[in-house]
């Protein structure tokens, strides 16, 4: 089902469905302090013929500015005739004020109810066969489009004219009906959800209430139906101004041509200053080291383990992200070997490296009956004991290299998918070697850096936050 | 394998970082005074499409005479396979439902005398994907994998399929985490909703069982029953090959032919069920109980055409304006007028030996009755085929870049040979819809949509708060709705 106004949040449910880098292979490039050492790792005998992919990966692009501050990247591909237009805004929930938690996603789905020139987005562009849609987590808002190459000079005409113009036709109507598709979307996408509520409660456990990510992306149901017409217009005109986005148009296009339509329709927006970027102060430890909650939707319980980590593109978040497939990815993988295959514990088991300006780790598990939760989790840290002890080996580290070569392969296919996670890789990195540079540091990384992370990572018990869900209903163990 | 020859096409634009042949449109980019800038453009124009037409699979055979289908797509260094067996859950044991289901999750579990760990090290070695599946009507085993290693991926498929070790260990382990997967599904109302829909819509026919099984069939399994089904499914059922990827076709199918050609190949069985047909006679309305729901999840099943006929693609088309599409009667209605949910969608959906149209939402608790009568209402309008101009369009174009983008990824493409192969379709069907589309009249739409079933034949799925659905079911008598049925969340019903 094609759902509109998506939220993603940092800690997504979607994220859990596989390891992390299966779903987020967008990151950073390698800190110039960690040449590659790859000679150092040595898989076992029998493995030896396997080799590593190593070839280097190039997007060609076009960049240019604006003189009203918008940073734009053309990615010609003429393959098939369709175009992709990406829009990354910084902004996202650290951005909202005290009382108005949600705010950036509200107004997310705002920006799809039309302007005077364009009433009805979606009819004008699906008339010409394009679909769109929108995501909203704490750093930043992205817009997406995909249409047939024809469509081009209408999706930027579009894009342009609701990045100029959406304020002059905003209304209480509008913004009340979105409100209540938003409520919606709480409802379906957390409360009606099983363990939905620990995504709620997770980043106050986290984060004091004053730190930018100290509330979920979805925001409280109050500060939701709190939001006012005063309050669209301010943010529209606060953070939707050139200097604060960037564009990228990918697909079947001339590239000339391409550049005078984007200077023509977003050139004239007004310049306008950029607003000040939010501090988001690292943290070490969280707020609350435990929490239970009871949960009417579910029979089983559940534990969920959560460390604050490195941020995206700093030294040691993609080290995580082969962490948790150490950990997470195939039966042989560390928590899954020992808690499903050996001792036979748990039937769920995911990690994930959850990158974002303020990062969080996370091992999710789900018991066997008869399995306490205190039994799941002090196995788990004692693999967590056992790797700080005696390391990883050489084999472990090997296996994660040819996956995430082939997770950045896939995501190269769809023209929407480049475009977005090119947009991504610029806004996290500030820099356009994607894919290349991005993969360099997962290609960088070795066996030492990887255990200077565990090292900083696990090694207090004070950074850690458990989060266990027992049902409501039912409140022994099954 | 050189990755840089995969982005050919990607390097043939070279980057520039500057653009000597532009002509900026009048001083865009140096006034920035919104008050005396012309601003004030009109809607472009939008010029014809390009045509598109999708590239037909080469068909090949293996030296056992196994249909392989394969689409060269040089885009990416990566290759992706689907190995096919025309038989799936709805084979199973009425009493051992789930069994295809668990037989598949046990062929990574140990081959060949090597430990589930062993090969779950071979795969993650060359980052690849192997993933045994089973819906109703198939079996399948896909791979993704770096071209480099696509070889290496044959090996391991070579083990795995025909050389699983089916030990009790790893039965008995199995069983256990498909168990607590289905205790797990009865808390998702989603799942819920479907199990009941399916079991109530199909009953008598065995897509009314669910293909994961239940506690109670997954229990009944025995280690001997996995055995039989994986000699009948895997084994005794003949494999047709699909592929799409970088590598030349004729590379492909000697690598394919070198481990799977000699194998003499079996008789294809007769199919295990028998067409469905929908003999209701009058609406079905069932509710199952979650106290306290913030959402009722709203699911409506009727009659559509199963696979193999040629109208399916049609149905589908159709389906797009009314609730396959963002601007679709469902979506605007549900979600966009009434605000009663995140979302609302139809589906044709069209298998071997049954079509469902589906519809559905999950819509806030309190307006229950109301979202359910604009269902009705959608519902019931439908088959009086009275689309617009505009709507019609619109799918059109819908329609036709869907298809150029079911193009872009291997798996899209992949889907769209196999499902000409097992509907029994010529390849050259692949461009033809796209043909027939252009000369596709409004009047040939609706009356395409008069065909569509009427609201008799519909087995509505409710699942939610009782008290709260019951108590707004009171304002609907206007609409004659049958007495509800109360069904448990595993899909039985309850006195």
């Amino acid at each position: 089902m094609k759902l509109k106004r998506l939220l993603l949040s940092l800690v997504a449910m979607l994220a859990f469905a596989a390891p992390a880098l299966a779903d987020t292979p967008d990151r950073a490039p390698s800190d110039a302090d960690t040449p590659a050492q790859n000679a150092q790792i040595t898989a076992s005998p029998d493995k030896q013929e396997i080799p590593m992919v190593q070839e280097n990966i190039a997007i060609p692009f076009e960049q240019f500015s604006l003189e009203n501050g918008l940073k734009v990247f053309l990615l010609q591909d003429n393959s098939l005739p369709i175009i992709a237009v990406n829009l990354w805004f910084d902004v996202g929930s650290k951005d909202e004020t005290p009382g108005r938690t949600g705010f950036a996603h509200l107004f997310e789905h705002l920006m799809f109810m039309g302007t005077d020139k364009v009433p009805n987005i979606d009819l004008l562009l699906e008339s010409g066969g394009g679909s769109n849609n929108a995501s909203t987590r704490e750093d930043v808002t992205n817009y997406y489009t995909v249409a047939p190459e024809n469509m081009l000079e209408t999706v930027l005409f579009i894009e342009a004219d609701r990045f100029a113009h959406l304020a002059d036709a905003m209304t209480q109507e509008k913004l009340d009906k979105q409100r209540d598709i938003v409520l919606n979307e709480r409802r379906e996408t957390y409360e009606n959800q099983p363990y939905g509520k620990v995504w709620l409660d997770m980043p106050g456990m986290l984060y004091p209430a004053s730190h930018p990510y100290g509330h979920p992306v979805i925001g409280s149901v109050e500060d939701i139906k709190a939001a006012t017409l005063d309050n669209v217009i301010d943010f529209f005109n606060t953070y939707y101004v050139p200097a604060n986005a960037t564009l990228v148009v990918g697909g079947d296009f001339d590239k000339d041509k391409t550049r005078a339509l984007v200077e023509k329709y977003f050139g004239v927006i007004p310049k306008k200053p950029k607003p000040a970027a939010v501090e988001i102060p690292q943290l070490d430890t969280p707020v609350t080291n435990r929490m239970t909650i009871e949960d009417e939707n579910v029979q089983l319980p559940r534990l969920t383990l959560l460390f604050h980590s490195p941020a995206i593109m700093e030294k040691g978040d993609a080290e995580l992200d082969i962490l948790s497939n150490i950990l997470c990815k195939g039966q042989n993988s560390r928590l899954i070997n020992r808690l499903i295959y050996e001792k036979q514990l748990a039937s769920n088991l995911s990690c994930g490296q959850m990158s974002g300006r303020a990062s969080v780790f996370i091992v999710d598990a789900i018991p066997l009956p008869g399995v306490p939760l205190d039994t799941l989790e002090a196995e788990i840290l004692s693999i967590f004991k056992e790797i700080l002890a005696d390391g990883i080996t050489s084999d472990e580290f090997a296996r994660t290299r040819n996956s995430i070569e082939t997770a950045f392969v896939k995501q190269l296919q769809s023209i929407g998918t480049r475009a977005d996670n090119f947009n991504s890789y610029y806004f996290y990195a500030h820099a356009t070697d994607f894919p290349a540079g991005d993969l360099d540091r997962y290609r960088n990384a070795t066996v030492d850096t990887l255990m200077k992370t565990v090292r900083d990572m696990f090694t207090d018990d004070a950074r850690r936050a458990v989060i266990t869900v027992i049902p409501k209903k039912n409140q022994e163990m099954p | 394998m050189n990755l840089k020859l995969a982005f050919a096409l990607m390097l043939s634009g070279i980057l520039l970082t500057s653009c000597a042949n532009t002509t900026s449109p009048k001083n865009a980019t140096q006034d920035t005074n919104p008050m005396t800038q012309n601003t004030d453009f009109a809607l472009p124009e939008i010029p014809p499409a390009k045509t598109f037409q999708h590239p037909l699979p080469t068909q090949m055979t293996l030296s056992n005479g196994a249909q392989f289908w394969y689409i060269q797509n040089a885009l990416v260094p990566l290759m992706t396979l689907r190995v096919v067996f025309e038989r799936g859950a709805s084979g199973d044991d009425p009493n051992k439902s789930g069994c295809a289901n668990f037989t598949a999750a046990l062929l990574k579990e140990g081959a060949n005398g090597k430990t589930a760990q062993q090969i779950s090290d071979d795969i993650e070695y060359i980052g690849a994907s192997i993933s045994p599946a089973v819906t109703q009507d198939n079996a399948l085993i896909t791979i993704q994998v770096l071209s480099q290693f696509f070889e290496n991926s044959l090996d391991i498929l070579d083990e795995i399929w025909m050389h699983p070790d089916f030990t009790q260990e790893s039965f008995s382990r199995i069983q256990k985490l498909i168990l607590n997967g289905l205790k797990q599904r009865q808390d998702n109302p989603n799942a819920v909703a479907k199990l009941v829909s399916n079991a109530a819509y199909f009953e008598g026919h065995p897509y009314a069982r669910s293909a994961d099984g239940t506690e109670a069939s997954i229990s009944a399994v025995t280690l001997e029953d996995i055995k039989a089904d994986y000699q009948a499914i895997f084994q005794n059922t003949p494999p047709v090959f699909f592929a799409v990827g970088n590598l030349p076709a004729g590379t492909v199918r000697d690598m394919l032919d070198k481990r799977f050609g000699a194998r003499k190949l079996p008789e294809q069985a007769p199919a295990q069920a028998e067409s469905f047909t929908n003999r209701q006679e009058k609406m079905r309305l069932i509710i199952v109980d979650k106290p306290a729901a913030p959402q009722t999840v709203i699911r409506i099943f009727q009659p559509a055409i199963p696979a193999p006929s040629l109208k399916t693609l049609t149905w589908q088309f159709l389906n797009i304006p009314f609730g396959g599409s963002f601007t679709s009667r469902l979506m605007q209605n549900i979600r966009e007028d009434k605000g009663f949910s995140y979302g609302a969608s139809s589906a044709v959906s069209a298998m071997k030996h049954a079509g469902v149209l589906l519809s559905t939402s999950s819509v806030a608790a309190d307006v229950t009755g109301l979202a359910l009568r604009e269902f009705i209402s959608e519902l019931s309008m439908l088959p009086t085929g009275n689309f617009s101009q505009d709507e019609f369009e619109r799918a059109r174009e819908t329609w036709k870049s869907e298809f150029v983008q079911s193009f872009e990824t291997q798996s899209g493409a992949l889907v769209t040979i196999a499902g000409l192969y097992l509907n029994r379709k010529p390849v050259s069907a692949i461009n033809d819809f796209a043909r027939q589309l252009e000369s596709f009249t409004l009047d040939d739409f609706n009356a395409v949509a008069r065909e569509f079933p009427t609201l008799d034949k519909a087995t509505i799925v409710l699942v939610g708060d009782k008290n709260a659905i019951l108590s707004q079911l009171k304002d609907l008598s206007d609409l004659n709705l049958p007495d509800p049925e109360f069904w448990s969340d595993q899909g039985i019903p309850v006195k």
